[in-house]
């Protein structure tokens, strides 16, 4: 096959006739497909984190293995017993009773930094919902995708799911992913990506739920424990080689504290590159056409990046630290860096540290998330209402945290909300509750004020705002 | 209530805020700073100059004040105006309107 809209058409009419049939499941049978799915999942974490690091060369297989249980293990904790099928919510008062419908097929697009986690983590939550998914690998993750997708749909078939209801893009294009994504019948493409894809999903005319870009800056308070601060940071911004979009990017403190915080990361392996160093990594790690990380440096460790921007590091170094002056183009490594690289700013007073903060914020991390090491809760307050972030991490790894399940009670989710700020519709984790239409049956109930209102005084223009408000609540 | 004053050192207008810039205030005060800026228009100028608005003792902008603010870069010309010490609440009120870099806010 060919022409593109063709294989379109075909995955797309496989993914309907899996819909119509996927609608006819009740509760327990759904529930059933979801965890056999996920016992599959957590069964194969391993070999499919092996996998994706083998043939991406992105990250740390180990972690990856964290990856796939947080995508199978912790998202099967938060969804298994919800109410995904028919009626999930009634109430006899209000009259009104809530039934759950499938949204229709899903197209799942799959990010190089996390695939097999992404697909294990999409791929039930649409199954929890019955909706049949379409998977979109990348390009230099596709066989650990297409593994991760036969023992998906292995499980699903075994467990009475419709046939097609998960299938991949073996020979995707860009042209057969604007096909799909704009297909009549597509419901929803779960968009998790750049920025360019997340706007195509947009663009697309079917609805779309995508991800923003972050910069997420941390704050290191006077009050905070900073050993632990520092152990939290490292532990976070090494996991997976920085690969979490929601990884620390940028550390804040007060002049006050500065020496006691530097000595800190010293002292836990970073180390802190001079004024030459820091030139040469920014001719490394970021594009100078375009002002972002060079794709080369995703996932690698500090060592691998020190040896290509020529940078000589001690052995053992686990983060690269570059004490910046500023926020912006000026200062390239300001901007989001998924690997282990940290911007460092020492800021004369916490209010200059704060708006340095709000600087980092909006430098293309508008919605994402923001962290606050502290012990002092008007400051972690005051913080976090400054901050534009769906997520404020308080005294937490910033990945693991935004990611949720671990550190807090977040919905787990490989696919983070950014608000209006990241151009999406909602700052929440994504999950399954996101792929339901819920349909409200509502049983008549008077609206008692309503009816014993004088209507006739609305034609009456005389009669203003208050008037009416007081007669309508009147003896209430 | 707003108060306000002008200091002119070394071909620097500082114009110093305290209070509360709503709507109302801000206009009250807008003429004069209005009057205050003519001589320090890009066009009236041979040497350098420069006009800040210092703004640490401001609890609250509103549109209007941020108006000021670009009235009056546009008649001193880019990189001759700044706003100086805004509360990170006033800072990121700048963010948002997406003017913190022309206005040259810190």
């Amino acid at each position: 096959m060919n022409n593109i809209q063709d294989m379109a058409d075909e995955l797309m009419l496989n993914a309907t006739m899996a819909a119509g049939e996927f609608q006819q499941l009740d509760q327990s049978s759904t529930d059933k497909i979801v965890e056999n799915i996920f016992k599959a999942g957590l069964n194969n974490r391993v070999k499919l984190a092996r996998l994706a690091q083998e043939e991406t060369g992105i990250g740390v297989w180990q972690h990856k293995v964290l990856k796939n249980v947080l995508a199978t293990q912790m998202v099967f904790e938060n969804i298994k017993n919800e109410k995904t099928v028919g009626v999930i919510k009634k109430d006899d008062i209000s009259g009104i009773v809530e039934i759950a419908q499938p949204l229709g097929p899903v197209f799942a697009v799959i990010p190089v930094t996390n695939p097999t986690s992404t697909i294990l983590f999409k791929i039930l939550i649409s199954m929890k919902t019955r909706n049949p998914v379409i998977i979109s690998p990348p390009r230099n993750a596709i066989n650990c995708c297409k593994e991760t997708v036969n023992i998906c749909y292995e499980a699903a078939l075994a467990a009475g799911a419709p046939e097609d209801c998960i299938q991949i893009i073996e020979h995707g294009s860009r042209e057969l992913t604007h096909a799909i994504m704009s297909h009549p019948h597509l419901a929803l493409t779960l968009a998790t990506g750049g920025t360019g894809l997340v706007h195509a999903a947009y663009s697309s005319g079917n609805p779309a739920i995508g991800v923003g870009p972050g910069n997420v800056p941390v704050f290191i308070d006077k009050s905070a424990d900073i050993p632990f601060a520092i152990e939290n940071i490292i532990s976070s911004k090494t996991f997976d080689n920085g690969t979490v979009c929601a990884s620390e990017q940028s550390i804040i403190v007060e002049k006050a504290i500065s020496d006691i915080v530097r000595k800190e990361f010293e002292k836990q392996h970073c180390y802190f590159i001079d004024e030459m160093e820091i030139k040469k990594l920014e001719d490394y790690a970021v594009l100078k056409e375009k002002g972002t990380m060079n794709p080369e440096i995703v996932g690698k460790p500090a060592s691998f990046i020190a040896e290509k921007a020529g940078i000589n590091i001690p052995e053992g170094t686990k983060i690269l630290m570059a004490r910046l002056n500023g926020v912006g183009t000026e200062y390239p490594l300001s901007v989001e860096i998924l690997a282990p690289v940290l911007a460092y700013y020492e800021c004369e007073n916490y209010e200059a540290a704060i708006k340095t903060c709000i600087d980092l914020n909006f430098l293309g991390g508008i919605g994402h998330t923001a962290a606050i090491y502290a012990n002092d809760e008007e400051r972690i307050m005051e913080f976090s209402k400054l901050m534009n972030a769906g997520r404020v991490v308080v005294n937490t790894p910033s990945s693991l945290g935004a990611v949720g399940g671990l550190f807090n009670t977040l919905y787990t989710s490989l696919t983070l909300g950014c608000g209006t700020g990241g151009k999406n519709i909602t700052t929440e984790n994504i999950s399954a509750h996101h792929l339901i239409n819920i349909q409200r049956v509502c049983r008549r109930k008077k609206n008692v004020q309503w009816f014993q209102f004088d209507l006739t005084k609305y034609i009456d223009e005389n009669i203003d705002a208050d008037n009416i408000l007081y007669n309508y609540y009147k003896n209430y | 209530m707003v108060n306000f004053n002008f200091d002119n050192i070394s071909n620097t207008l500082y114009c110093r805020f305290a209070g509360r810039l709503d709507t109302e205030n801000t206009l009250n005060i807008s003429e004069t700073v209005e009057e205050k800026l003519k001589g320090h228009s890009a066009k009236n100028q041979k040497k350098a100059f420069s006009v800040v608005f210092d703004i640490a003792q401001v609890d609250y902008i509103a549109s209007a004040f941020i108006r000021v603010c670009i009235k009056s870069v546009q008649q001193t010309g880019e990189g001759n105006f700044s706003v100086l010490n805004a509360s990170p609440l006033i800072k990121k009120t700048f963010k948002i309107a997406g003017l913190d870099k022309e206005l040259n806010v810190s």
